[in-house]
Formats: structure tokens, sequence, C-alpha cells
């Protein structure tokens, strides 16, 4: 880890864990919504960590919010940092003038309506189901195509023209459908290589190290308990069946996590196609090993409300079906990997990174 | 847990370029191997073939030039093990003596058995086998009863290795023997001996595995006289050595490879518009590129001199999962031989059989999650 990525982990985790409180996570799990608290974290600067900056190597801005992110999903962070951060730093890379206030993003995987008035005039229809912080957000980032163009545009998320379903994902977190019809755009541009694609594979991303981070704070609550715990005369970390157990999960999540941070580290202007995909596959799959041994090993206390465990465990079941369960994204390698053919696996897997893009 | 982070590596121009030429040579080289053969993995032995790569320079590739080496980088001698390994050439009369054998001798032996041997390990010319287990001695390796007495100025070796692969067809073995019964510290009093195998009294009978193949074999020392700088690194050191030993052991790429010809040869099969083909597929995939991912970390911290010995057992945990979920997803998709291909049958039937070995040699699951277990802190 370079020194910069330190600093900003290290900031990350202090910032974050203290607007982590459980007081704060049962807010949000209300409906609630703290003003004060989200103006602390959109003045730390934090949320544009993922804007490029000038004379700084290809790639850099998502080396450096590895980190942020991952402290996020270490955190339970209450707040929709991720979302608004990897806003900024679409609309940055894309070259999309920003919106005030919080933005957040609706991916898909179907092509969403838009129509290009004569006048230049942008609309978008559609149903968008499950957008995250929807009702707190005042825009909203969404792909599309017009005329055979990628485009990428930013709708107001307040008046006539928008309907907002709440609801909540397994953990709590704000997940809104929202429907638009002929919602303008505030503002919008064309063939800057952001597809619908692209949102989904960012955001799978972003996923990836959140889940990273709440699958090291399930193993790390796990080790620490089975310390503490006596039964039969003894610790359960002198047990071997508890000993395999963690030593299992925590090769899980070594491989979960040395796969996203390798994402992030090939990334370039954006994050490399079959890097994602393979990321969110192990990051996905690491709930459920974080979640059978972490709970096993901790017993009823885990299954408490009152106890942390599930604050992570609960993020880890929403998280690995957002932005493309493990089965969306197996699908996809497997379908280029058998269309590739046998004798080109090894060619493709060791082909190195830019190449690939 | 920030005790287990993998640095990132990523392999320079110059070891892309190696890359490009041993697969040139390999695809010449191999051009007769049969998919079947390729599936031996790094049980294929083919003296010929490893004298071969010795002659390419690929062999010893680290050790110093005085001694036959290279003094090539631990990364350019990763990726040639990672493409002999993929393209299934037959390794095993050279594996061992490359991986741990050289290095050790280079640690640990004379100055003349260092000039001896390791110019001709360099060149593919001498097999060397493991003499670490005993029949009643596996994973509890330091309850091993083989005993070196010393004798004057020389050592007698009494007792028997057992599982030891490649030992009817190899030059040497390492052995590991009991020289002093210590009480209560049963990692004391070891040591490593290097053994010659046309030694008078060493008698060896093949062990049929359940391929069928006479892979392993019982080793008997019946009063074996051992020369007196047969005795490598110093005497009651030993499990200070076979620790080290077996951190090259576990840290290689052949580690997670073992089943790579089964998944080229699913793939070939597969058809694209099987969306359960392409899933089951697809997982596979993400696992060999995590696998390698992690594999490749490793090569990069021992190249930095970093001791990768607390993570190394991790990763061939991982490993060992994928070489045998490969096999086991091959029967998923493929078994019952409806949609199968010749080729693919063959891979097969020779993958999952050879599977429940991959969690067994070079140490056990349990043990290696023991490892991982102390490194958390739950021992």
């Amino acid at each position: 880890m370079s020194d910069m990525q330190e600093l900003i982990t290290d900031s990350a985790r202090r910032l974050l864990g203290e607007l982590s409180t459980r007081e704060a996570i049962a807010r949000m799990e209300g409906g609630g919504w703290d003003p004060e608290s989200w103006s602390t974290i959109t003045a730390s600067g934090f949320v544009d960590v993922l804007v490029e900056e000038a004379g700084e190597a290809a790639g850099d801005h998502w080396s450096r919010t590895y980190p942020v992110l991952h402290a996020i999903g270490l955190k339970s962070l209450p707040f929709p940092l991720a979302e608004a951060l990897l806003c900024r730093g679409i609309a940055a890379t894309a070259g999309l003038a920003g919106a005030d206030g919080l933005v957040t993003l609706a991916v898909q995987d179907r092509e969403l309506q838009l129509e290009l008035s004569p006048n230049g005039r942008l609309t978008v229809d559609g149903r968008l189901p499950e957008v995250p912080w929807a009702r707190c957000a005042d825009h909203l980032l969404v792909a599309g195509r017009v005329a055979d163009q990628d485009v990428l545009a930013l709708v107001g998320l307040r008046g006539d023209h928008v309907q907002l379903a709440q609801g909540a994902n397994i953990a709590g977190e704000p997940r809104d459908d929202v429907t638009l019809r002929s919602a303008k755009a505030v503002e919008w541009i064309a063939g800057s290589g952001f597809a619908t694609g692209a949102l989904l594979r960012h955001l799978a991303l972003v996923r990836s190290a959140m889940m990273v981070g709440a699958a090291e704070a399930a193993l790390e609550l796990a080790v620490r308990y089975s310390g503490e715990r006596r039964q039969f005369g003894r610790a359960l970390s002198q047990f071997q069946a508890i000993q395999q157990m963690l030593a299992m999960l925590a090769g899980e999540v070594t491989a979960a996590k040395t796969i996203t941070r390798a994402a992030f580290a090939s990334a370039q202007r954006e994050p490399q196609a079959f890097d994602v995909a393979v990321a969110k596959v192990r990051a996905g799959r690491v709930a459920e090993a974080a979640a059978s041994i972490a709970h096993q090993v901790h017993g009823a206390i885990g299954f408490a409300r009152e106890h942390p465990l599930h604050l992570h465990t609960r993020r880890l079941w929403s998280w690995r079906a957002e932005a493309g369960a493990e089965s969306y994204w197996a699908e996809c390698i497997g379908r280029e990997a058998i269309a590739r053919g046998g004798h080109q696996f090894w060619a493709d897997l060791t082909a190195s990174q830019t190449a690939r893009a | 847990m920030e005790a287990f982070s993998i640095p990132e590596c990523s392999l320079d121009a110059q070891c892309e370029e190696l890359r490009m030429e041993v697969r040139q040579f390999l695809a010449e080289a191999l051009a007769d191997r049969s998919p079947a053969q390729r599936a031996e993995s790094w049980s294929g032995f083919d003296r010929e073939f490893s004298r071969a790569l010795g002659a390419r320079g690929w062999l010893g590739m680290t050790w110093p030039k005085r001694y036959g080496g290279h003094e090539r980088t631990a990364l350019e001698r990763y990726v040639v093990l990672e493409e002999v390994l993929a393209a299934g050439a037959p390794v095993a009369a050279h594996w061992v003596a490359d991986r741990q054998s050289g290095p050790l001798l280079l640690s640990h032996a004379d100055e003349q058995t260092r000039q001896r041997l390791l110019p001709r390990m360099a060149r593919g010319e001498l097999v060397f086998c493991i003499g670490m287990s005993e029949p009643d001695s596996g994973s509890d390796l330091a309850s091993i009863r083989t005993r070196a007495e010393r004798i004057g100025d020389a050592w007698q070796l009494n007792g028997t290795k057992l599982w030891t692969s490649h030992a009817g067809r190899a030059d040497y073995m390492i052995a590991l023997a009991r020289t002093t019964q210590v009480k209560d510290a049963k990692h004391a009093g070891l040591s490593q001996f290097l053994v010659d195998l046309k030694t008078p009294g060493v008698t060896i009978r093949p062990v049929l595995n359940l391929l069928g193949e006479a892979d392993f074999s019982e080793v008997v020392f019946d009063d074996a006289k051992l020369p007196a700088d047969s005795l490598l690194g110093t005497e009651g050191a030993g499990w200070a050595q076979v620790t080290a030993e077996l951190a090259l052991e576990r840290s290689g790429p052949e580690r997670y490879l073992s089943s790579v010809q089964l998944m080229i040869e699913m793939l070939g099969a597969a058809r694209v518009d099987e969306r359960r083909d392409a899933i089951a597929l697809g997982n596979l995939v993400a696992d060999f590129a995590t696998l390698r991912r992690m594999s490749l970390g490793i090569a990069g911290m021992l190249t930095r001199g970093q001791d990768a010995g607390r993570l190394s057992p991790l990763v061939k945990d991982q490993g060992a999962l994928l070489e045998q979920r490969t096999p086991q997803v091959a029967h998923e998709l493929f078994g019952g031989a409806m949609h199968t291909t010749p080729s693919l049958d063959a891979v097969m039937r020779y993958t999952v059989q050879a599977a429940p070995s991959f969690s067994l040699r070079g140490g056990t699951r349990e043990i290696l999650r023991g490892i991982v277990a102390k490194e958390l802190g739950l021992r």
C-alpha cells in the first residue's frame, strides 16, 4: 500500500467510524436522515476522491477510492457516500457538468428510453427499481441511448415528473423505486463512452469493495468473540473445529480482497470489465462464508439484534444481490470464455491488463 | 484483519517477453502430448523434457551462475512455472530439485556438494525426492522415527519413508531424520541428510496409487552408510530447515493449476448458449483469475525477499479448493458421457481420481488451516 493510500485508509476509517454509531444506523433504518452528518461527509473531501486530478497517473483515482469504499463497508456507514462519490467520479470522467446536492444513480442492464426533441431537450421515461437513497437525493444519474449514441444524463428527483415508492434492502438501506415520466434532463452528454453497462460495472466494483470491508468486519468480530467466549472450560478459539472454520473464512475473505483490489489497481479511466466481473463474483461469494461461519462462531448472541454482527451480514446479503449477483457476472464471464474456447483460456487469463481493455 | 493482505504484483515487459518465448518452445516440444497426458500436470515425468528446459536456462533460474544458475528474478521463474503447468508439460523429473532441493543445498550444503550437484540440477539431469512422510508420521512430521547415527566420520541411516513421490526414478533424496532424542521437545534433534539413492542399504518399493500409477514409493534404510558431508546444515536444526523447505513447497502456482487441463477441455466442449454451462464455468474462470492474482502476489513477495510463509498456506488451501471443485463441476455439466468429447472424458477421468491428493500433498488442508488459525491469533 502506498503512503497516500494508507493516509486515506486511516482518515476514512476514523471519520466514517465516528459517523457510523449504532444510533445513526438505527435512525437510517427507521427512515431518518441526518443532514448535519451528511454535511460533515461532504465537507471531508471523500466525495471527490474518484474525480481525476490533472497530471496524475491513469487510474490513480481508482486506487485511492478503494480504501474509502472499504471503510464504508467496514464501518456500515449509514449514508450514501459510495453513491455520491461514484456519481461525481463518473460525471467528471465523462465530462458531464456536475449538479448541486446529492446525486445517486440507477443501474440496469436494459436500455432506458430517452427522447431528444428537435430543440435539444432530452427527456427520460421509465421505471427504475431499487435506486439507492433516491428519497434523499436531488439528482439521478442515468445512462441510455439516443440515435445510436450513448447518453449520460442527470435528472432532477424533485417534481411532478418523478414518482417515488420507498423501499429498503435487507440491511434497511433506502432502495426506492423511481418512475420517471418525461423527466427533463438538467444536464446530459452524448458519446462519452458511458453506456448502460458501464454504470452497472462501476456500481458492481463499488459494492465489491464495500463487501470486502463488511466481510473483514465480520471476520474480526468472530475472531475476537472466539477468544472471549468460554465453553467447556476453554475459549472457543481453542477448539480445532472453530479454528478450522475461521481459517476457511480468512481464506475466502483474503481471496475476495486480493481480486477486488486488483480490479481497482488495473482500472484506467474506467475499471476493466473482466476484472470487475471477477471481483463481484468473489466478493459476492464471500457473503455465504462470512455469514455462515461468523454467525456459527457467535452462536445465539450473534443472532440478537443488539449484537453488531448483523450490521455486516445483512449488508453482505444485500450488496451481493445489487449491481448483478454472482450468477449474472459469472454468466458474462462464462459466455465470453466459452466463445473464446479452451485453447484461448490461458492466454486470456495471463493477458496484460491494459491489453484486455 | 490486515494480517491477510497479499500485495499487488505486476509483471514487467521482460517477463512477458520471456512468457512468449516459453510458450513458443512448449507449443513445439509438447505438440504430440495428448490432453490426457497433459492432465497429469506436474506428475508427468520425462527426463528428456527436463533436460531440454535446462538447456534453455529455465531451471535453477534464480541460482548464482557459479552453481550453474542463471541469476534471473523470482518473477521470471514464476512465468516459466505457470507456463509449463498451463501447457501440461511433464515436469516431475526436475520439479522438486528446482523448487526446493536446489535452494536447500544452496543454503545448507558444503561448497563441494554445491559445486558437484547444483550445475547438474540446473541442467535437468538430477531427480530429487522429498524424504519427509513415514508410515506413522504424516501431518505430525516431527514424530518421524528414521534415525541417523554418527559412526566415526560418517552417518548410518535406519528407518522407513513412505509416500515418497518419484523415489523409484530419483537420484537423490533429502531426508529428515532424528539425530538425537530430546525429552519433551520433539522439534529438536532433527537433521536433514542428502541421500544418494544408490547407497547400499537403501531399498525402494513402488506403491501403486488409486490411479494405478507407481508414482510414489516406500523407501527403507537398513544401516545405510552416508558420508560426513551428507549432513545438510546444522545438526539438530532440521525442523527450522524443513519448515523453510515446506514454505517453498507450498508457495508455487502448481498449487492451483492441477486441474487446468480439465478447465480447458470443458471450455472447448461447453455450449455458449447454455446458461447453466456459462454460469458454472464463469465461476471457475473467476476462481482461476483470483488464484492467479494471489499466487502472483506471493511470487512478488518472494522476489522482494519478504516472508510468504504466513500467507502461502492460505493460498494453497484456496488453490486446492479450486482444483477439487473443477472435477465436480465437470461431472455436473458433462457427467454421464452424453455431451462429452473423448478428450474431455479422458481428462475428467484422470482429474477426478487425482483430486483427493490435491489437499493432502505438501501439507493437508487441516494443517494449512491450522497455520492460518495461528496467524489469526487463535492458537
